[in-house]
């Protein structure tokens, strides 16, 4: 009925005509198809990863929880007389040769060689019963022919010969080890059958000890023409040095399974050495004890102190002296001297900081004066004046605050602990100088929770000590959060305004196409590269342009003030890092927003501007903090390019400080921030503390706990960054505006 | 005006071609080899004032003409009718009246509209002006992602609106414009996306005549809803007649009979009859047209 032409009836009619192909599956193929494989390869990848990442974790995680954990305090008695005192550090396991007797101690080697030689034996033995120990002696030939090559070219005769008789004794060496070899080996092997029958190894060790002394005789004796002699004869001397290399080659596989244990000992103004190694062989039958008074202390300088406690002394006298009684005492008097103690470095942090830095303004305000006027002026010897005379007041001033620090010192020097060590040295130590002290052996499990969460106290809200391998790491945590937190305020304005244009903008073509291709490619580039642009650019050009504008006279006369690293510049450098991130998350998130939400509000006559602010990017905004939150963690993980742009070992004076309102010196007012300061960075720290450490070992511990504490800052951000993201995603999709 | 003189002329065409209805050439299959053919416009429209004149509209995708020649005119204060199959071009006729097709790249526009005398095709005009008076319903309800409240408003706010009691007033007659007042008065400040598909199109409506639009264009309002959704929108659409000039496209022949009062029915770009509803459904000038509404093809 309809005359419409339908144009998809003429196709079908075509295509009728042509042969109908049937569907089949190919042999194999269903396999693939089934997706049984897949299904098993994709799982194993996930699993890979998984176990990679869950193994570092737990890792990092069991080292970091467990080191601050109090240790049993070991008193160790060696064989040759040591004894030591200290906690075990660390294990090891090797294995334990002939060639480790060389430097033993008689008893040590006594107790060794009863257990090396049977192991010979039983090596030897091995070897006769299969009926191999020609084969074993024929396979190590290149060695033998070599030692005793080298043997007899250091033997005192010949080093006296003449350059072409040693030649000839090479090579003749060479010629009759070739041509005497079996019967040197069938005599040898003889020789070791012989004396196998003591399973004790004794024998084999006695023969192999007589074949290098006659080995030694030999090469020591005879003169060059004899010993020509004896080698073109092939006789006995020939043997002999033969042998001996050839017992020695026989002993190479001998070893015996040992673990050795590293203890700190530490006490190290009287030891000199912080570790000690000890083999489980050196100790003492029943060696191995843990005395019940044995103390730990944790000093602000020189490391930690094991010992006994002898006497509690106050203004030198003994007030206890029994350890019970001292250790009954111990922890009101040592409370006390440290709230001393503190109250002191406080005034001095405090007081005497305000005071410091009052003085350098003055000083500066000079210097200033100087550049300005010149130092031959009026001005200047005005200023100068001037300045003398607030110096004869600080100085007053001065005094006064010393003083007040002298006092709490001179209260707290009138208490001290003296120590005995394990080797009967006595120590004394000022309580003020002691941390934390405790009979590591008396501890309940209570007590030991009490040391436990202490040290961790310490190291999160305290300054490091001891170069940073002891005390707390509260200014890196510090310098890592403010860092980051500036990171981000920088990069996702910046990051956020560029993918809005990039997205909603631009006209696509090849150069927005080339733009974002670049901006991907960004992502890619080493982040060292990023620190050495940061350093040239913003602390070379940029930072020493401000200096030049704003504080001309310091950096003249005292040095850079942002034309160095610093926490603003390694703040914009990580942003610069970070910003590729944020882009692509961001558009991302725009290319997102339905189409037709943008029509409905283009439709109702806003303009572009209207609708991306009103409807674009509250849609888009969970996914801007998504990539927000990529960028602060791949951010505060960074290090590299820190190093280059103001992170350092230790900073004296945090960035962002209450005490010190004074900002960057000069015109900038920054108020409490100090953003040109330097400052210390846990990423750093770790580093700084696993690779560059005095003492490396001792920090080892800490390196395991700053990791974790990293991974913990980065989770609580990247946890409050996703918590703030799914308020907003509540708050912009599904509820209240 | 244009339409005046020109629809007597298209009318006797009309009436010609469909007295000689066994012709051997269809319009359809004229304007499927590319030939040319004159719109049947009833007489009826030239007595009615119109709101929107469309004078010769010709639009290109690139080089594919997707319009040619539209001329008609839309009444003021009824309710006309866009229906043809798929791709005839009624959606993107719509889509001129508000300019929405210039955020399509490769778009080219021939003829002129003129609302109420203003020119929309203007390369001088504002475009952001031109939408403001009037409002637009899309296929798909896309309520805005803030409350309801704020989705009626959103209108007003972008051109600086602030008083709170301008806009409680706005937001109350759109909402009882839109026949959703009763369902949400209790939760205004929820979000708009927690309403139903129906009454989020409801809502879209009511941001649609917030600002008091001159013409109000529905683009398939109904075809992602349940038919009761669809029931409601068809009784609003009801209600808003006389009050409102409004542009509906449909693919549905029974919504159209059912609330509009002219319609115009298109094929693969061209305008092939356009009357009365009444008229053009129970006694249709061309035999095309009823081929059409009577379901025996598209």
């Amino acid at each position: 009925m309809s005359q419409v032409v339908d144009p998809s009836a003429t196709v079908e009619a075509e295509s009728a005509k042509l042969p109908r192909v049937r569907r089949r599956v190919r042999p194999g193929a269903s396999v693939i198809a089934q997706g049984e494989p897949m299904l098993w390869l994709t799982g194993g990848g996930l699993v890979i990863c998984f176990l990679m990442i869950v193994t570092l974790l737990l890792y990092v995680l069991w080292q970091g929880v467990t080191t601050f954990w109090p240790q049993p305090i070991v008193q160790v008695e060696t064989i040759d007389g040591r004894v030591l005192l200290g906690e075990a550090f660390a294990y090891d396991a090797y294995e334990l040769k002939f060639s480790n007797l060389a430097g033993q101690s008689e008893a040590a080697r006594e107790k060794l060689q009863k257990m090396l030689h049977p192991a010979f034996h039983a090596v030897v033995q091995r070897e006769l019963d299969a009926g191999t120990l020609s084969d074993r002696v024929n396979s190590n030939r290149p060695m033998i022919l070599k030692a005793v090559i080298t043997q007899v070219r250091l033997a005192p005769t010949v080093q006296q010969a003449a350059p072409e008789t040693r030649a000839a004794i090479v090579s003749q060496i060479e010629a009759t080890l070739d041509s005497k070899w079996d019967a040197f080996v069938t005599r040898f092997a003889g020789e070791v059958s012989a004396n196998a029958g003591n399973e004790s190894g004794d024998a084999l060790v006695a023969a192999w000890n007589a074949a290098a002394a006659e080995s030694e005789a030999t090469l020591g004796e005879l003169d060059v023409d004899a010993f020509r002699k004896q080698f073109t004869d092939g006789g006995a001397a020939v043997y002999s040095v033969w042998a001996s290399e050839a017992w020695s080659s026989l002993t190479l596989p001998v070893a015996v399974p040992m673990r050795r244990r590293e203890f700190r000992t530490e006490n190290f103004e009287l030891t000199s050495e912080h570790f000690n190694w000890v083999s489980d062989f050196e100790i003492r039958p029943d060696g191995e004890s843990f005395p019940e008074w044995a103390m730990l202390l944790e000093r602000v300088e020189g490391g930690r102190f094991y010992g006994f406690p002898m006497e509690l002394r106050i203004d030198g006298e003994a007030v206890e002296t029994e350890s019970a009684a001292i250790w009954a005492a111990f922890p009101r008097l040592h409370s006390e001297c440290r709230e001393r103690w503190l109250e002191g470095k406080e005034i001095d942090e405090i007081e005497g900081g305000a005071f410091n830095r009052r003085r350098e303004h003055e000083r500066l305000a000079l210097i200033e004066t100087g550049y300005h006027y010149g130092k031959e002026s009026e001005e200047y010897r005005t200023a100068q004046a001037a300045l003398d005379e607030s110096e004869r007041a600080n100085a007053a001033e001065y005094a006064e605050i010393r003083s007040r620090i002298d006092e709490l010192a001179q209260l707290n020097s009138r208490y001290s602990l003296l120590m005995r060590t394990i080797g009967d040295q006595q120590q004394e130590i000022p309580l003020a100088e002691i941390v934390r002290a405790c009979p590591a052996n008396r501890l309940q499990t209570g007590e030991k929770c009490g040391i436990y969460l202490s040290r961790w106290r310490e190291f999160l809200f305290d300054n490091p000590r001891e170069a940073n391998s002891e005390g707390g790491v509260y200014p890196a945590i510090f310098g890592t959060v403010v860092m980051t937190l500036l990171m981000s305020i920088a990069v996702v304005p910046f990051g956020v305004l560029a993918a809005l244009y990039l997205r909603e903008y631009a006209r696509a073509g090849f150069v927005v196409s080339a733009v974002r291709i670049a901006i991907n490619n960004l992502a890619g580039v080493p982040s060292i590269v990023f620190g050495v642009f940061g350093v040239g650019f913003f602390c070379y050009m940029v930072g020493a342009s401000i200096d030049e504008l704003f504080y001309p006279a310091k950096t003249a006369n005292v040095g850079p003030t942002f034309g160095t690293g610093g926490l603003f510049w390694a703040s914009l450098t990580l942003a610069l890092l970070t910003l590729p991130v944020v882009i692509v998350a961001t558009e991302e998130a725009l290319s997102a927003v339905p189409r037709s939400m943008r029509e409905g509000s283009l439709a109702c006559g806003a303009t572009k501007w209207q609708t991306i602010r009103r409807i674009v990017l509250p849609r888009a905004l969970p996914g801007i903090m998504t990539g927000t939150i990529l960028a602060m963690a791949r951010g505060a993980g960074e290090v590299a390019p820190l190093m280059l742009v103001g992170a350092v070992k230790l900073a004296p004076h945090l960035v962002f400080d209450l005490h010190d309102w004074s900002g960057s010196f000069g015109p900038l007012p920054t108020g409490a921030l100090h953003p040109e300061r330097s400052f210390m960075h846990l990423g750093f720290h770790i580093f700084d503390l696993g690779f560059h450490s005095q003492n490396s070992e001792a920090a080892k511990p800490m390196v395991y706990t700053t990791t974790l504490l990293l991974i913990g800052i980065i989770a609580v951000m990247n946890v409050a960054a996703i918590w703030l993201r799914a308020q907003l995603r509540k708050k912009f999709q599904f509820s209240q505006f | 005006m244009i339409s005046n003189t020109e629809q007597p002329q298209s009318s006797t065409t009309a009436t010609a071609v469909a007295q000689s209805g066994d012709a051997k050439l269809n319009r359809l299959e004229m304007i499927t080899r590319g030939e040319h053919v004159d719109a049947v416009i009833h007489a009826e429209l030239a007595k009615c004032a119109s709101v929107l004149d469309v004078n010769d509209v010709s639009l290109w995708y690139g080089d594919k003409q997707a319009l040619f020649d539209i001329n008609m005119i839309i009444p003021d204060g009824h309710v006309t009718a866009l229906i043809g199959p798929s791709g005839c071009g009624k959606s993107t006729l719509l889509r001129c009246v508000n300019r929405m097709n210039d955020l399509i790249d490769n778009v080219r526009l021939g003829g002129d509209m003129r609302l109420n005398g203003d020119s929309i095709f203007s390369p001088h005009i504002d475009v952001i002006a031109l939408r403001k008076r009037m409002g637009m319903v899309f296929q798909k309800p896309n309520p805005f992602p803030m409350s309801i409240f704020e989705n009626v408003v959103y209108p007003l706010r972008i051109d600086g609106e602030r008083d709170r009691n301008v806009l409680e007033e706005v937001c109350e007659r759109a909402l009882r414009g839109a026949a959703l007042w009763n369902e949400v008065k209790d939760r205004l400040h929820e979000s708009g996306l927690g309403l139903s598909g129906g009454q989020q199109q409801r809502l879209c409506i009511a941001r649609a005549i917030a600002s008091d639009p001159e013409v109000l264009l529905l683009d398939e309002p109904c075809s992602a809803l349940d038919p009761i959704a669809t029931g409601k929108i068809e009784d609003l659409i009801d209600e808003l007649r006389g009050d409102y000039s409004i542009l509906i496209v449909t693919h549905n022949m029974q919504q159209a009979s059912r609330v509009s009062d002219f319609t115009a029915f298109m094929y693969l770009g061209h305008l092939i009859e356009y009357g009365p509803t009444v008229s053009l459904f129970t006694n249709p000038k061309l035999k095309e047209t009823e081929d059409y509404v009577m379901g025996r093809f598209g």
